[in-house]
């Protein structure tokens, strides 16, 4: 599915972070897509299911949850961290600052796993 | 146990003053005052790796003990060989530390540039065009009877800023919330906008529509459309009406409109915005500032340089170009071939692209805890936390200066301290190489 990706603050992801970004805590907090109920069903997703986000930039797989702050129609929301910085434009269009928000992706149901911190940034192979 | 009151909280740019730490052998076990996530600063959390000595990557890639003495020399090494060091972060440190890092950059002839560059990078350079009609704290709590909150999201990121200073009773608003207007601009119905009186549902990307439409009305124009940016005529009208009838007025906006199409543009617009209604009211702003000292910087910054972020010294003189000398700029474009991170996170807060070419350099991280960027970094100094184990001035998110308390000690060095024994050694390895 197409859809719109936002990303930003939410205080959870601003606990774990605070927290530890080693703790599951933040996988729990900021690996997660927030999705309306509707969606979630169009898609035949339920809450926990894994969901791969691919973009022009990247891709990334992450869990979805019921969105309590409902979303405009064609709109997920991941909360800003390395996950959602996977798929986000990088361009700062000569200001400085990348796109965070507002992401064209494409959205799927998978069975790969999310990625833990140190493990997702492997995936940047500084030592190899 | 012992209670440690009027303690400064580190976390967001609120800079909540309140805060009363429970203290136990040396250690804060509790808070009182503090939101989730200013707690979260505070407390140990039981499983997460705080670093207790500076660590080396040996050349498997593993992480090894090392002293101060070894790691500042490997670090004044790598600085002092690079052509091109990006030096990133600084807005989670005090600004004393912050004047040496300038110092640092200039010294090496770096790249400078602090977290603004993916937040409010935007409305700096919007204040820079059209000024910066701003007030503080005080006069928000004390006089503001319309709060306006656009592209933000207090509930969840600034979590006591509507309990201080619109629940909050005031001088002139004695029954506190129930004197004030409060609007709420977002395309999701967040936790804040549920709180609200207006809630203007903008559709993603049409912030400068939805603005440019209400400067028009405001003006006396008609609005031609029966919608802009997805809100009814009607509802765009109800809240112009609000906000020219204010008797005191504050814009608080955030990432929402920073960080969507039009970037810069979009707060030009909200600025300017702002300006029109003192035709009407006595109308201000406040940019949402996230690290608690993000500001701090920006003030440091442009007190040694003239510049506020993204400063190029490699010409020996401070230039200012952001969208080229920003970090992310440098990093992307790969120009940079060693950083420098101090008092903040890009590996988590970066985009992919940049954070191949962290993957690509030599990485150093002034950094306290196990993060996404020691992860990509190949030298790690773990510094003291301003605001719990040493001291040192913050400015609040509108620019009012505040000395962050120590509570309790620690063996580690401050940020202050390792800057400038990085200085001091870099500037000799310089000089003997000339």
């Amino acid at each position: 599915m197409n859809v719109i990706l936002n990303t930003g603050r939410t205080v959870w992801q601003g606990q774990a972070i605070e927290s530890g970004k080693d703790l599951k805590m933040y996988v729990d907090a900021a690996a997660i897509c927030h999705m309306n109920r509707e969606m979630m069903d169009a898609m035949g997703l339920k809450e926990g299911d894994n969901i791969q986000v691919v973009s022009n930039f990247g891709d990334v797989v992450v869990k979805v949850v019921n969105t309590k702050e409902t979303l405009p129609e064609g709109m997920i929301f991941i909360p800003m961290g390395p996950w959602a910085n996977r798929v986000i434009d990088p361009d700062t269009d000569s200001t400085a600052t990348p796109r965070f928000k507002n992401i064209p992706v494409e959205i799927d149901s998978t069975d790969e796993e999310v990625l833990d911190m140190p493990t997702l940034l492997k995936v940047y192979r500084k030592y190899s | 146990m012992e209670l440690v009151k009027n303690v400064v909280c580190p976390f967001c740019g609120t800079l909540c003053d309140d805060i009363i730490c429970k203290v136990e052998n040396d250690e804060i076990v509790g808070t009182i005052n503090a939101c989730r996530i200013g707690h979260s600063k505070f407390v140990h959390a039981e499983g997460a790796m705080r670093w207790k000595k500076p660590q080396i990557r040996d050349e498997n890639g593993e992480l090894v003990e090392t002293t101060y003495d070894d790691a500042i020399e490997k670090a004044a090494q790598v600085l002092a060989a690079s052509k091109r060091p990006l030096m990133y972060g600084w807005s989670c440190t005090e600004c004393e530390a912050q004047a040496v890092g300038v110092d640092l950059a200039e010294q090496t002839k770096a790249i400078v540039d602090n977290t603004a560059s993916v937040c409010h990078g935007p409305s700096v350079l919007a204040l820079q065009d059209v000024g910066y009609p701003i007030c503080t704290f005080g006069e928000v709590k004390n006089r503001a009877d319309v709060v306006v909150y656009w592209g933000c999201n207090p509930m969840h990121a600034h979590p006591r800023h509507l309990s201080r200073h619109v629940f909050a009773r005031g001088f002139f608003r004695e029954r506190g919330r129930s004197d004030r207007t409060l609007i709420v601009v977002d395309p999701r119905e967040s936790d804040s906008s549920k709180l609200a009186d207006i809630h203007l549902q903008v559709g993603y990307n049409q912030d400068y529509e939805l603005l440019d439409a209400m400067r028009a009305a405001m003006m006396g124009h008609e609005i031609l459309y029966d919608e802009v940016a997805g809100i009814p005529r009607e509802e765009i009208m109800e809240a112009v009406e609000a906000l020219k009838n204010a008797q005191f007025g504050i814009l608080f906006f955030g990432m929402g409109i920073t960080h969507s199409r039009g970037k810069h543009r979009n707060i030009d617009t909200a600025i300017m915005m702002v300006q029109d209604l003192n035709n009407f009211a006595k109308f201000t702003l406040i940019p949402m500032r996230g690290h608690y000292n993000v500001t701090g910087f920006n003030q440091v910054a442009t007190w040694e340089s003239g510049y506020p972020y993204c400063i190029d010294f490699a010409t020996g003189i401070p230039r200012y170009n952001p969208g080229e000398t920003g970090a992310n700029d440098v990093l992307q474009n790969k120009e940079t071939d060693a950083m420098m991170v101090i008092a903040s996170d890009p590996g988590a807060h970066f985009p992919q692209k940049s954070l191949r070419r962290m993957a690509e350099i030599p990485v150093i991280a002034i950094e306290p805890h196990r993060t996404p960027t020691t992860e990509l970094a190949d030298i790690i100094l773990p510094p003291a936390i301003v605001g719990m184990e040493t001291d040192g001035t913050a400015y609040r998110m509108e620019g009012v200066p505040i000395r962050m308390r120590k509570v309790v000690d620690s063996d580690l060095l401050s940020d202050r301290e390792i800057l400038q024994r990085l200085l001091k050694r870099v500037m000799e390895i310089k000089t003997a190489s000339k």
